[in-house]
């Protein structure tokens, strides 16, 4: 073959290549970055207990760097590992005072390889018994259980089966003797049974409410209802009238349901509030023009009162806090009470706010924590409670703890902290 | 151009040379494909900063390397581990040039990556040397040598189709 014949050739399939290959959404990349930042900040909760120890010395505290300290400038590299290098509580989810069940997993090397042990407790986290949590051969090493408890004696491990999208893939096991044996539920893609309410022990996990052409990639995330018996996924019949949903795992103390999305008509966030297990929603589109694209929400309640915050890439921090917004009647009206500015703090927020019952609201950084009085207008810098990542869930609030990554600290007011060894 | 749209325009412009980068090194377009993403989502997560840089395009062609890199030692080692051969993935389909991409496929995994690099992701010969972290000399000699494979190969495949 001359050599003009080849280059034609050689340029014609580059073309053909390039022709038939797909691009996935953009929203995927969003996905899988807000899924990176998820990990990320499972693992930091665990290396922020250790840094806080160090805090405590009083030379050392002064030289702890701000939260707003720009990213340094430099060449494109790829980041240092991770993951912390010992074992520590990846999830942890209690049915009342007593009973829960937790993973602990250690993560090595790079990329890192999971291994992970499952833990039941039912005297309130003073002893843990080892129950057995058989990790399929095809869950990625990286990837870690997610874990739902329905009842004490009903729970699910979900594995990500790739880092696309959250809920396109994954692998899920049912066990209703308190892990002790294992059934593989299927779940399909794209949930399509559906039911009329939220069944009691039922949960909101995230499920794919589309998918691309050819079906393999989830182009818009949404939620399912985890079923309590089976351990499978349903479809609401009535679901809020919003694309692109994040629910919240289970109930508000005052057992309310939630779901933030965005408004199909406007592309702005709604936060979708049900008072009845699914069966209908109240939406409110917020009259809020987003800085960056809000990747994360949490919607947290104490005494009534909702808080809703909002998280993304700002320019100069990652996760950072782009707005908080309270409801006082039920979910009908928000109020953006924080917004971000230059200079002011929390410029990040770590994970779920803490709706404490003696009124304040409490967003913890990496490096400090930060207190409102007045609702989330205005935050002073406060004593840490707990470690980086907090998540209101029964019993109240469970969070990291400052003594260990291994231990868990856990609050039913947000006010009263005890702290508890996982295993 | 609004915050954030530039990101989505780069990724829209730049992810299939960026998927070939990756598959030169990888030899399977499903991995490729997947390491694209991660870097695209690392990149996401930084953004500011790639919005700094001189080519924000070379700044995750760097990080597509380095994954793919990384990637492939994984493999490599877990081949090793469970002692496995390694078993060349199915090629993808394109179109009316099967042979041609058939062939490629048979070169030498050195001549391979440097075709794909310099011709199907279309970078010049001083960044396939950089990203192959050979002399330009070499790039330049492997692709003559793989051209003349090529060629030799297509040209026994139209004997025996005559």
């Amino acid at each position: 073959m001359p050599d003009t014949d080849l280059d034609t050739e050689l340029s014609r399939l580059r073309d053909e290549m390039r022709d038939e290959m797909p691009v996935p959404g953009f929203e995927q990349v969003v996905a899988r970055h807000k899924q990176r930042v998820i990990r990320r900040r499972m693992q930091l909760g665990a290396v922020a207990a250790v840094l806080v120890v160090s805090a405590a010395i009083p030379v050392l505290r002064a030289q702890v760097a701000p939260d707003e300290k720009p990213a340094p400038p430099g060449g494109p590299s790829y980041e240092a590992p991770e993951q912390p290098t010992g074992p520590y509580v990846s999830d942890v989810q209690f049915t009342d005072a007593d009973h829960a069940f937790a993973i602990r997993a250690q993560c090595v090397g790079s990329p890192a390889t999971c291994r992970e042990t499952l833990l039941a407790t039912d005297d309130g986290g003073e002893h843990w018994q080892k129950r057995t949590l058989p990790r399929p051969p095809s869950a990625p090493t990286w990837s870690k259980g997610n874990l739902h408890t329905l009842t004490q004696d009903e729970l699910t491990v979900d594995w990500p089966l790739s880092a696309a999208l959250e809920g396109s893939r994954f692998h899920r096991i049912h066990s209703t003797d308190g892990g002790r044996t294992w059934q593989t539920v299927a779940v399909p893609p794209i949930v399509t049974d559906t039911v009329p309410a939220i069944p009691e022990h039922g949960a909101l996990v995230p499920s794919c409410a589309r998918l691309a052409a050819g079906g393999t990639r989830c182009t818009e995330r949404g939620f399912a209802v985890l079923q309590p018996g089976t351990g499978e996924s349903a479809g609401l019949e009535h679901r809020p009238p919003l694309t692109a949903m994040q629910a919240g795992v289970g109930p508000t103390p005052d057992g309310r349901w939630w779901v933030v999305g965005r408004d199909p008509k406007t592309n702005r966030w709604g936060i979708s509030i049900s008072n009845d297990d699914g069966r209908s929603w109240t939406t409110t589109v917020l009259d809020w023009v987003e800085p960056v694209d809000t990747y994360g929400w949490s919607v947290v309640e104490q005494g009534g009162t909702l808080f809703a915050t909002g998280v993304g890439a700002l320019p100069d921090v990652s996760n950072g806090l782009l707005g908080i917004f309270r409801s006082t009647d039920g979910g009908r009206s928000w109020e953006q009470t924080w917004k971000p500015e230059e200079g002011k703090n929390p410029r990040r927020v770590f994970s779920d706010p803490v709706a404490a019952s003696d009124g304040t609201l409490t967003i913890n950084t990496p490096t400090r924590t930060y207190q409102s009085r007045d609702g989330g207008r205005t935050f002073s810098e406060a004593k840490q409670r707990y470690s980086g990542y907090a998540g209101q869930a029964e019993p109240g609030y469970i969070a990291g703890s400052v003594d260990s990554p291994e231990n868990l600290a856990i609050s039913e007011d947000g006010v009263h902290w005890r702290t508890i060894k996982v295993g | 151009m609004a915050n954030g749209e530039w990101f989505a325009q780069l990724y829209q412009e730049s992810y299939r040379s960026l998927v070939l980068t990756a598959y030169a090194l990888l030899r399977d377009m499903g991995e490729a494909e997947d390491v694209t993403q991660e870097a695209f989502a690392v990149a996401y997560g930084r953004r500011a900063r790639v919005a700094r840089a001189d080519s924000p395009e070379a700044w995750l062609r760097t990080v597509v390397v380095n994954l793919s890199r990384r990637r492939w030692r994984r493999r490599a080692t877990l081949d090793r581990i469970m002692r496995r051969e390694t078993d060349e993935p199915d090629p993808v389909a394109f179109g009316e040039h099967l042979d041609l991409h058939a062939a490629i496929r048979r070169l030498g995994h050195e001549h391979q990556a440097a075709v794909v690099l310099h011709y199907l992701a279309d970078l010049p010969v001083d960044e396939v040397a950089s990203i192959l972290d050979v002399p330009i000399g070499t790039v330049k000699s492997r692709l003559a040598r793989a051209r003349a494979a090529l060629a030799a190969q297509l040209r026994t495949e139209e004997v025996q189709d005559a």
